[in-house]
């Protein structure tokens, strides 16, 4: 049976992700925005992913869902929580990972794992949205910069301003006043960066972290961010060539392993 | 507009009237469709409290869930829980208005039992009281609030302060101080100090905590025969506010015999039983949510929760107040957090847990700035550990997205 | 002139010529109801904890929701800020110092702790009661530190105190009689001179200080006259805001305020005394008694011809934001302004409560014009 085809599908709050995994091997992955209505976007993900890859849909062994909108994933066999299957995502392309920070678009997670790549613990932000994809999102916007440059323009710079605030809403209107005051764009980001990293630095120290660690969720694309975070760690951190997709991939080898568990 | 200014209206007279109390019983003995006949005693308490406390034929005293409501059975007066009222009015889903009333008046950083209680007494939906008395040894919000309430009613304010260590002098202070509340509640509220009053509330309590002992020591078994969800509102319920009437006896009688016959039959409440959960902190939310259905449906059993953990010794009916003296001292979550790890350690072995969960309530600093140190006893024996932030009564801090993704995380932890 | 750094001046001329500065241990502690009497009759220095910056360390160990003043204090000690000290004294002050109490021993193991039980109510029991605990820790200093707290040593702590007392109470009736050559920000600044430096220094300095106040010029304040009172907080930033923006702060009802013992009278029980003078002394909101409370915040306001009161509570502070509406009411019984600021433990103040401060001064002045 060397052409089982299993199926991870992601749907995050703001970006959702399919993969198809045959044996070890990602054949093809699809990216794109949640909106409003994750039914419709699971099932465009599904059929961008099965193009890409001329799959038909009735060749796939099992979907496993996972992320914010798992639950509503209609075509799903089964639903898995967005922590299990970045530990096994990470695991699968970094196989000494122990510990995985996650930055999403709505929340943040650290999560450790065991050789296995079973999880230990985990923690998560709380409520609000600080400090996420969505918070990084809202500042481009405030400072004119374009999300995926703003990475690149931080690094130029040693050290950030402080910013105090970390609530979106406040923090938008301090980043605002900062420029007014005459501070750089660039010094600006670093502040914004400095203060997203050591506040997952905080959040790490409620668990016990060890061995490597890897970085993923759409915000480890920003190298500024990914740079002071290796700082605050004191270690070198592994990031994916598409850190978006780690979710999806776990939940696709989630999946194998229940069929080749015989539990599916 | 108006219409809801009449409703409103509608609804406090409702509350008031004597008659709603016993026309209500049967309607709602039809609506109880729980098989356990312990529910169905536990609404007659609540109606009997609140009947007693509307028609006012006797003093009635406010009191916190803290106080031993031995103490007002004792004295003959009525007792009155501004905290169950809340914790009542979420179950109804109906919490969002009076917390709103309250946010004129109190930070939205405070615990949502007391700004649920404030808009309720603020929209005129509580029985008025004669004297407020309130303890202080887990709350700091209880001493401030309930001194508002009584300057909104102009009626006195007593307070219990026990003492944070357990010690000869700290005995001393407490039963002095029980021994003057009662002296002064008494000249309050015109009523005769009975010692034979006060002993039998002690017997009664005693005999409660007798059956308690032996429903602790069934809810052992395994598969759970008794759900957490239940343990943590009307069990939990009847601890706080019922020990000291006859009411406690007939319910944890009516409960012991029916967690019994579920024993006899290795019945469990759930189906499947694959985890057994510990639950810390005395609450959880009672506004509709999803937290035990996401469990039950992982097959993951609360087996025990914190609030029902016996920490009070059999108390001696001819020195009620040294014995009062003696449940509160003993109190696990009160004095260092080395007390009630100790406690916790203990439920752990006894209830066979597989997995710990602290609910950590928005505002309450006594508890959750607890959770982080408990954490690390835990993990230092290995056992899977989750703080699970949440509010009680006020929907509006519940997150239902990331509260689903954290138990479900953990569960597939343990799996 | 700046009297600030005049003082500072006299403090480290004081320090140089001062022999024998005793190196005994340093404790620190968090509540200004420990007698500290106690430690330094004992030789031992005290030392408020009052993190000079809010600190973020402490956060992963208590809850989201919990007191940033006692999450400052816990990130110092977790930064190593506090190693020089040999103990801490933690009061039963509120839930959160219990934590705090927790949090520190577990984390940061002190080689001394202390957790000192303090009654809410004054009555002759509870004093009874302080008292026993006072002996406690007596005791307990004794055998961790191998020393012993003599009588007389207590007795001269105490009078060493009280003259500190006289000293400050001075300090503080220059303002609400018009004319102060201090500033009320310059007061605290002084008075905050006190938790570091030893009481012989201290004392001796602020002496010097005071006699030599009638040189500077009178600071001629104008502005609306505004009485504050509230939670701890850090240095005296919101007061330093109030009077740049033109307000008088004529008087700080805070525990880094005027919120001090008026005299001990010693009698033949030192601790007795001390326990007494430390449980009547202008009640903290911790107390069970708002009336009192309120009584003395009327007679303040009286006393310095307020003509509003700015209160601020700590964010997740309880016993202050569980009190605030019992005072807002009183205050609007008395046709008196009031404004409630709610507050993080930085020394930065927002721009959102520079524009209420400077909003609510202009009421202040609006209405004293009419």
């Amino acid at each position: 049976m060397s052409s089982e085809i299993f199926v991870g599908i992601d749907i995050g709050s703001l970006s959702s992700e399919a993969l198809l995994l045959r044996e070890e091997e990602i054949v093809a992955y699809s990216i794109m925005r949640t909106g409003a209505n994750p039914q419709k976007t699971a099932a465009q993900c599904l059929e961008e992913v099965l193009a890409k890859a001329t799959i038909s849909e009735k060749d796939i062994s099992m979907v496993v869902a996972t992320g914010y909108g798992r639950i509503r994933v209609p075509f799903k066999s089964m639903e898995v929580t967005e922590i299990t299957c970045h530990a096994r995502g990470a695991q699968f392309l970094f196989p000494r990972t122990r510990t995985v920070i996650d930055i999403g678009g709505q929340d943040s997670k650290i999560i450790t794992l065991n050789d296995q790549g079973r999880v230990t613990d985990f923690v998560m932000n709380d409520k609000c949205a600080a400090g996420t994809g969505r918070f990084l999102e809202v500042m481009a916007h405030a400072l004119e910069v374009e999300l995926s440059k703003m990475g690149k323009a931080s690094l130029k710079v040693k050290k950030g301003v402080s910013i105090t605030s970390m609530c979106t809403v406040f923090a938008e209107s301090e980043v605002i006043s900062l420029i007014a005051e005459g501070y750089g764009v660039e010094e600006i980001i670093r502040g914004l960066h400095e203060s997203i990293a050591s506040r997952i630095f905080r959040m790490s120290k409620r668990l016990r972290v060890k061995g490597e660690i890897t970085f993923s969720g759409g915000v480890a694309k920003n190298e500024g961010i990914a740079e002071i975070i290796k700082k605050l760690f004191g270690m070198s951190i592994n990031i994916p060539d598409e850190p978006q997709i780690v979710g999806a991939l776990g939940a696709a080898l989630y999946a194998k392993e229940m069929v080749h568990k015989g539990k599916w | 507009m108006r219409e809801n200014k009449f409703r409103i209206k509608l609804l406090r007279w409702f509350l008031h009237l004597p008659a709603t109390y016993p026309v209500m019983r049967p309607f709602l003995d039809l609506l109880n469709l729980k098989e356990n006949p312990a529910f169905r005693i536990w609404v007659q308490f609540l109606l009997d409290i609140m009947r007693q406390a509307y028609a006012h034929k006797r003093p009635v005293i406010w009191m916190n869930s803290f106080v031993p409501s031995e103490m007002a059975y004792g004295m003959g007066a009525i007792p009155f829980f501004p905290e169950l009222m809340a914790s009542l009015t979420s179950y109804m889903g109906w919490s969002h208005r009076p917390i709103a009333k309250a946010d004129s008046r109190l930070s939205t950083d405070l615990c949502s039992f007391y700004r649920c209680a404030l808009g309720l007494a603020l929209e005129g939906f509580l029985p008025k009281p004669d004297l407020i008395l309130s303890s202080s040894h887990l709350c700091d919000g209880a001493n401030k609030l309930f001194h508002y309430f009584s300057k909104t009613y102009k009626c006195p304010h007593l307070m219990l302060d026990p003492p944070y260590h357990e010690s000869s002098s700290s005995h001393q202070y407490m039963k002095e101080q029980i021994k003057e509340t009662v002296e002064n509640a008494c000249h309050l509220l015109h009523l005769p100090i009975h010692r034979e009053r006060f002993s039998s509330a002690i017997n009664l309590s005693n005999q409660a905590r007798q059956y308690m002992v032996k429903i602790n020591g069934l809810r052992r078994s395994i598969p759970s025969p008794f759900p957490g969800s239940e343990g943590l509102s009307y069990l939990a319920g009847m601890n706080f506010y019922s020990i000291g009437s006859p009411w406690a006896i007939q319910f944890y009688q009516s409960l012991y015999h029916f967690i019994q016959n579920r024993v006899s039959k290795q019945k469990g409440y759930l189906p499947r039983e694959k985890f057994r959960l510990l639950w810390l902190h005395h609450v959880r939310p009672y506004y509709k949510n999803e937290i035990f259905h996401i469990l039950n449906e992982r097959e993951a059993a609360v087996s025990f929760e914190e609030s029902n953990y016996l920490y009070w010794p059999s108390l001696d009916p001819y020195k009620p107040y040294e014995s009062l003296t003696h449940k509160i001292l003993s109190n696990v979550w009160a004095g260092p957090i080395e007390r009630r790890v100790k406690a916790i350690e203990e439920m752990v072995q006894n209830y066979s847990i597989d997995g710990v969960i602290h609910f950590s309530h928005w505002g309450c600093r006594q508890s959750c700035g607890g959770a982080a140190v408990i954490g690390e006893w835990l993990k230092e024996k290995n056992i899977p550990y989750l703080i699970l932030p949440g509010d009680c009564t006020d929907p509006n801090n519940y997150s239902q997205g990331q509260t689903r993704t954290r138990l479900e995380a953990f569960i597939e932890m343990m799996e | 002139m700046n009297p600030i750094l005049d003082f500072k001046k006299i403090i480290h001329e004081e320090k140089r010529r001062t022999s024998n500065l005793q190196e005994g241990p340093v404790i620190g502690w968090t509540c200004t109801y420990l007698p500290l009497e106690i430690l330094e009759g004992a030789g031992i220095s005290p030392w408020r904890i009052l993190p000079e910056t809010s600190s973020d360390k402490g956060d992963a160990y208590l809850d989201p929701n919990f007191c940033p003043f006692i999450k400052a204090s816990l990130g110092k000690a977790l930064e190593g800020g506090y190693s020089f000290l040999s103990g801490i004294i933690i009061l039963n002050s509120c839930d959160g110092m219990r934590r705090l109490y927790d949090a520190w021993r577990f984390y940061c193991h002190p080689s001394f702790s202390y957790f000192l039980d303090l009654p809410r109510m004054v009555t002759p029991s509870s004093i009874a009661f302080f008292r026993d605990g006072l002996k406690d820790l007596i005791k307990q200093i004794e055998d961790h530190f191998r020393l012993k707290i003599s009588e007389d040593g207590l007795i001269n702590a105490i009078e060493g105190a009280n003259t500190t007392r006289t000293y400050l109470k001075r300090l503080f009736s220059l303002q609400g009689r018009g004319d102060p050559p201090l500033m009320q920000s310059d007061i605290l600044e002084i008075v905050s001179e006190g938790w570091k430096n030893p009481r012989r220094v201290f004392n001796k300095s602020l002496n010097i200080f005071l006699q030599g106040l009638e040189t500077y010029p009178p600071t001629h304040l104008e502005g609306p006259r505004v009485m504050i009172t509230g939670s701890l907080m850090e240095g005296s930033a919101l007061i330093h805001l109030i009077e740049e923006l033109g307000g008088q702060v004529v008087s700080s009802e805070l525990c880094v305020g005027n919120r001090i013992i008026d005299q001990i009278v010693l009698d033949s029980d030192p601790l007795g005394s001390l326990s007494k003078a430390y449980l009547e002394k202008t009640s903290c909101a911790r107390m069970y008694d708002t009336e009192q409370r309120i009584g003395h915040l009327k007679q303040e306001l009286e006393r310095t011809q307020a003509q509003g009161l700015i209160y601020f509570s700590l964010k997740f502070c309880d016993p202050y934001l569980y009190e605030a509406p019992a005072i807002e009411e009183t205050l609007r019984q008395m046709g008196m302004p009031m404004l409630f600021i709610e507050g993080e433990y930085t020394g930065k103040m927002g721009g959102g409560i520079r524009t209420r401060v400077q909003a609510f001064l202009e009421v202040l002045e609006r209405d004293a014009r009419k």
